[in-house]
């Protein structure tokens, strides 16, 4: 792991559930000290996200929730396991800048508790296809040799055949993944980005080629593997560099085995703005031409927009991904003229996942 | 605390100083009403003072009454001094802060230097959880942080926000901005009276090109299209401004603005009937066009359609983003 943690504080009543005591385990060798068990919550200053600390918190919510999407444009109809919140990556386009209001990684030590209730929940939805995933509000991987999420939630996607678990990373902490027996509708999912921007602007995590090396070495132990292309960034020879991280998929990845790749141009929500320009000041992802979009963030213009999911449209079908690729949060209109089809709707879209789903797991 | 136990004291006016001392906190007023006020029926309420370690005395409240005083030619005031009622330093900030809430609303430089003052005798979390809801402000230590380094900024921007003359978002910005840009990014917003939302976009602008081309936003404001606007005699203050912005715009949304010239040009050329019009979403992020026709009365709509119908050139309206 590439990080290294200096606190965990274990909150409120953490210290009763099984979760936070093995954690605690893990933690030891991560620590410069020993977690403490009660401190008095600080608060960070305006910029300051407090990554080298982990709290363990017992969540109170719901913690089964759908993709926040928007009507104005197609999605996929995912849902969010919340497994934690933060991550110890720090992405300089990273949404969650300006999303949480709380600094520190955290993690809820109260899954397994909620596992029942979801799973109830999810089989009484009869023959419905759930695709669920854990990273959209942490990384999936990035904190596993501390949660073990890798030991946890695959035995409880093989009790329901009606669930599909995307574990989505930038990492290669794969360990969890390898030494579980339960791999039987688990996708595991890299996020790729140009080497150069994986570089520059995804501070901490391992090179387009390391995230590689990871992804063939599952996709030999038998996972299904996906990919993310979120977000795609116009920065200079940005076809060359997009290229040339295909150029490695076409090395290591095996495409007849991928179940999706998705899409998206870089948007932010109107806010992170300053919060980019303050923590990274010599960051050049902000350069591009961005407009309000309809759902209120911004996103490059049109043209530029479909020009970019053209182009990784045929390098992708050159390299054998024919199909499967989508779009995130975009237009029927940019589906259509990128693509060259569209789902119309975000139900249609939902169903093609379905389908690419059933086809890969032989669901029914 | 107790403020009733001060004695009244005569000072003179000459030997109190002209800044606002370590315990007032008022910036940025105008004095003509007070003076007015004072002339026509006195002062009413002496200013409370206290003695110094150098002997003279420093303005615990009513700092704005004292400058009144002279500003009238007065010599001498009455004031009560407070310097046993309120023995401490703090007693004293907190007799001017709750003096002045009482009675009015603070500006954002007072708020900085109320909060500034109590951070030499108050833990930082007192005055989040105690202060700064009374200041209308949320109990955030970057919110804290902000109105802190509000004090470093120059004298004239100050100046102006506690006028209202610069935004608070405009602020923010500036406490981080390195000073020779905020100095020239200041000097253009106050010379063309920026309203709000404009300071908010000609910053905005100048960041983005500054980084994207790497120049100094200081020396991209002194390119001579920005100049020629500033010395064109023709325009007014507030067609300068929308100059400026539209030549910034145009620079930071090449591609964009081509395109939004190729529509308004496919647009503009269509002689519409009267009363209709053909509008679209400037960022030609949403795909439809939009037709608005007015009408006072049923006849005049169905007028309105029949030329709209007879329209060739509609046929030529192009869809947004086309051969892109």
């Amino acid at each position: 792991m590439s990080f290294k943690l200096k606190t965990a504080i274990l909150e409120g009543d953490a210290e009763k559930y099984l979760f936070a005591q093995k954690a605690v385990e893990q933690l030891r060798n991560y620590l410069f000290k020993e977690p403490a068990k009660t401190l008095c919550p600080r608060k960070s200053g305006e910029f300051d996200l407090e990554k080298e600390t982990l709290r363990l918190i017992s969540f109170p919510g719901q913690l089964l929730k759908p993709c926040p999407g928007t009507r104005e444009y197609l999605c996929c109809g995912y849902q969010i396991l919340n497994i934690g919140t933060n991550c110890p990556l720090d992405c300089s386009y990273c949404i969650l800048q300006a999303y949480f209001n709380q600094p520190s990684l955290r993690l809820f030590v109260n899954v397994e508790q909620q596992l029942e209730a979801i799973g109830q929940a999810l089989q009484d939805s009869g023959r419905k296809i759930h695709r669920i995933g854990t990273g959209e509000f942490t990384d999936s991987l990035a904190l596993d040799p501390i949660a073990r999420w890798t030991q946890v939630l695959p035995p409880f996607v093989a009790k329901h055949d009606n669930v599909v678990l995307e574990f989505k990373t930038k990492t290669v902490s794969i360990e969890g993944l390898l030494s579980s027996s339960h791999r039987d509708r688990v996708v595991v999912s890299w996020s790729l980005n140009s080497p150069t921007i994986a570089a520059h602007e995804e501070h901490g995590a391992p090179s387009i080629r390391k995230r590689l090396e990871a992804a063939r070495r599952c996709q030999r132990e038998g996972y299904t593997i996906g990919f993310h292309f979120d977000p795609l960034i116009e920065h200079p020879s940005w076809k060359e560099e997009y290229a040339r991280t295909v150029e490695l998929l076409d090395r290591f990845v095996d495409p007849s085995r991928v179940i999706w790749i998705s899409l998206g141009c870089l948007r932010y929500m109107p806010s992170l703005k300053r919060v980019i320009r303050k923590r990274f000041p010599e960051t050049h992802i902000l350069d591009g031409e961005f407009v309000p979009g309809l759902d209120g963030k911004m996103r490059y213009i049109q043209s530029l927009r479909i020009e970019m999911y053209r182009f990784m449209k045929e390098k992708l079908a050159q390299w054998g991904m024919g199909s499967g690729v989508y779009l995130c949060m975009e237009s029927s209109d940019v589906w259509q003229k990128s693509l060259g089809w569209s789902p119309q709707s975000s139900e249609g879209l939902s169903e093609y996942l379905d389908l690419r789903v059933a086809e890969t797991f032989g669901l029914r | 605390m107790d403020i009733t136990k001060g004695q009244g004291i005569h000072l003179e006016l000459e030997k109190m100083a002209d800044d606002s001392g370590p315990y007032t906190m008022s910036y940025g007023f105008n004095l003509d009403v007070l003076c007015e006020s004072i002339r026509k029926v006195g002062l009413i309420n002496p200013p409370l003072v206290a003695r110094n370690p150098e002997g003279s005395f420093d303005v615990v409240s009513g700092f704005r009454r004292i400058l009144a005083l002279k500003a009238l030619g007065e010599r001498n005031a009455f004031c009560h001094d407070v310097t046993t009622a309120l023995a401490s330093p703090l007693e004293r900030i907190l007799a001017a802060f709750y003096e002045n809430l009482a009675t009015r609303k603070f500006n954002d430089v007072e708020k900085a230097m109320l909060l500034h003052k109590l951070q030499g005798h108050v833990a930082t979390e007192e005055i989040l959880v105690s202060f700064m809801p009374l200041l209308s402000l949320p109990s955030h230590e970057g919110t804290l942080e902000f109105y802190l380094k509000l004090l470093g900024l120059d004298g004239e921007v100050q100046k102006a926000l506690a006028r209202e003359e610069i935004s608070i978002k405009v602020a923010k910005v500036f406490v981080e901005m390195e000073k020779a840009s905020c100095q020239a990014v200041f000097k253009w917003i106050s010379t063309l009276k920026f309203n709000f939302n404009q300071q908010v976009k000609f910053i905005d602008y100048l960041e983005d090109i500054s980084v994207r081309e790497d120049v100094a936003i200081a020396a991209l404001l002194y390119d001579k299209y920005f100049i020629a606007i500033l010395e064109n005699p023709h325009l007014n203050n507030p067609q300068k401004a929308k100059a400026v912005l539209e030549t910034l715009r145009v620079r930071r949304f090449p591609r964009l603005t081509q395109a939004q010239q190729a529509i308004e040009s496919a647009v503009s050329t269509i002689s519409m009937p009267p009363g209709a019009s053909i509008q679209y979403d400037p960022y030609l992020e949403d795909p439809y066009y939009r037709l608005e026709i007015k009408f006072r009365h049923g006849k005049d709509l169905k007028n309105a359609i029949r030329k709209l119908h007879a329209l060739r050139e509609l046929e030529a309206i192009p869809e947004l983003w086309e051969g892109k």
